[in-house]
């Protein structure tokens, strides 16, 4: 299975390839909810989907897609592993 | 998980089942606590999300373009306020997009997005029963238009005029639904004018009425409050 640091800095990067505030500005854990922090627009979280599935290989089905699976770095990792566990 | 209020007296078993159903049998419609408590917390709970509402639109357009998906289409949004529904089509799909919306202050709130699909939108600020175009789409869509009209075949009649032949309609509304009810009921500032919420088999009646060929209607799930979504063809 991939590193975990590895999925985390992919992860970490396509959120800042997405984010609608200026780079200096976008400074958040992994932990920090993306959402709340208004960093990303309400298209994010269609791209986000397309991109996991891409990238993970996972396949997001439709009791999958609740916002708290993509909020910050930390749960979209669970999210992840989750899927891979067939949970 | 959410613990409901009320709950924070102990255990299942602990609670008084007998005087609950007793109280039930009296039809008491009176509510425990402090009403003002709960009006508040519920506004709160079924509070507008713009996330959540991106993922209840994939579920929900899921199943809608189940049979027909369009691919990079022209789409011509009405009433379409900051184009919501044309950037979801653009993120999924590709293609480009035209935005209609009387109001300037959509308009001004359009330009201030901070969005990159934006460079595959134009933006026509323009009353859309004067709207006079050359070009036609392969989609004519709007998201919550046509509840704000009693009469609902001018505005019905616009979403056919400007199809490219072989495009499709697709238009949003909100449910009648006891969840859309409530929502509504705890949001008053919302509603703006006139709002009427449809039920899946009035939606369809009006639909047939002006001509089109109603392909599917979906019905939301997980939002704040449920809307449907109709695919429709012209006959």
């Amino acid at each position: 299975m991939e590193a975990l640091v590895d999925s985390k800095e992919k992860i970490r990067k396509f959120i800042m390839e997405n984010i609608v505030v200026f780079e200096d500005e976008a400074v958040f854990s992994d932990h920090d909810d993306i959402f709340k922090l208004g960093l990303v627009n309400s298209i994010f979280t269609v791209r986000i989907l397309n991109y996991l599935e891409k990238e993970f290989q996972i396949e997001i089905e439709e009791e999958d897609m609740e916002l708290t699976n993509f909020s910050s770095i930390q749960m979209i990792i669970q999210f992840i592993q989750s899927k891979r566990n067939g949970d | 998980m959410y613990i409901t209020p009320g709950s924070e007296n102990g255990r299942d078993h602990a609670f008084d089942w007998e005087s609950f159903f007793e109280a039930e049998k009296k039809k008491s419609s009176s509510l425990p606590g402090n009403p003002e408590q709960a009006v508040t917390r519920s506004r709160h709970h079924l509070k507008e999300n713009r996330f959540r509402l991106a993922l209840s639109l994939n579920k929900l357009m899921g199943h809608l373009l189940k049979y027909k998906v369009p691919d990079s289409p022209d789409i011509l949004e009405l009433g379409a306020a900051t184009g919501f529904l044309t950037r979801w089509f653009i993120e999924k799909y590709g293609g480009s997009g035209l935005l209609v919306d009387s109001s300037r202050a959509s308009f001004e709130t359009f330009n201030t997005l901070k969005d990159n699909l934006k460079e595959k939108i134009d933006y026509l600020q323009k009353d859309i029963f004067q709207l006079e175009l050359e070009e036609r789409f392969d989609l004519v869509c709007s998201f919550g238009l046509i509840e704000h009209f009693k009469e609902k075949s001018g505005v019905l009649e616009i979403h056919k005029k400007f199809l490219a032949p072989g495009g499709a309609v697709v238009i949003l509304v909100p449910a009648d639904t006891p969840l859309s009810r409530v929502f509504f009921e705890l949001h008053p500032e919302l509603n703006l004018g006139y709002r009427e919420l449809l039920k899946g088999k009035e939606l369809k009646q009006i639909l047939v009425q002006v001509g089109l060929r109603v392909l599917r209607i979906q019905c939301s799930a997980g939002y704040v409050y449920d809307f449907y979504g109709a695919l429709c063809i012209p006959n």
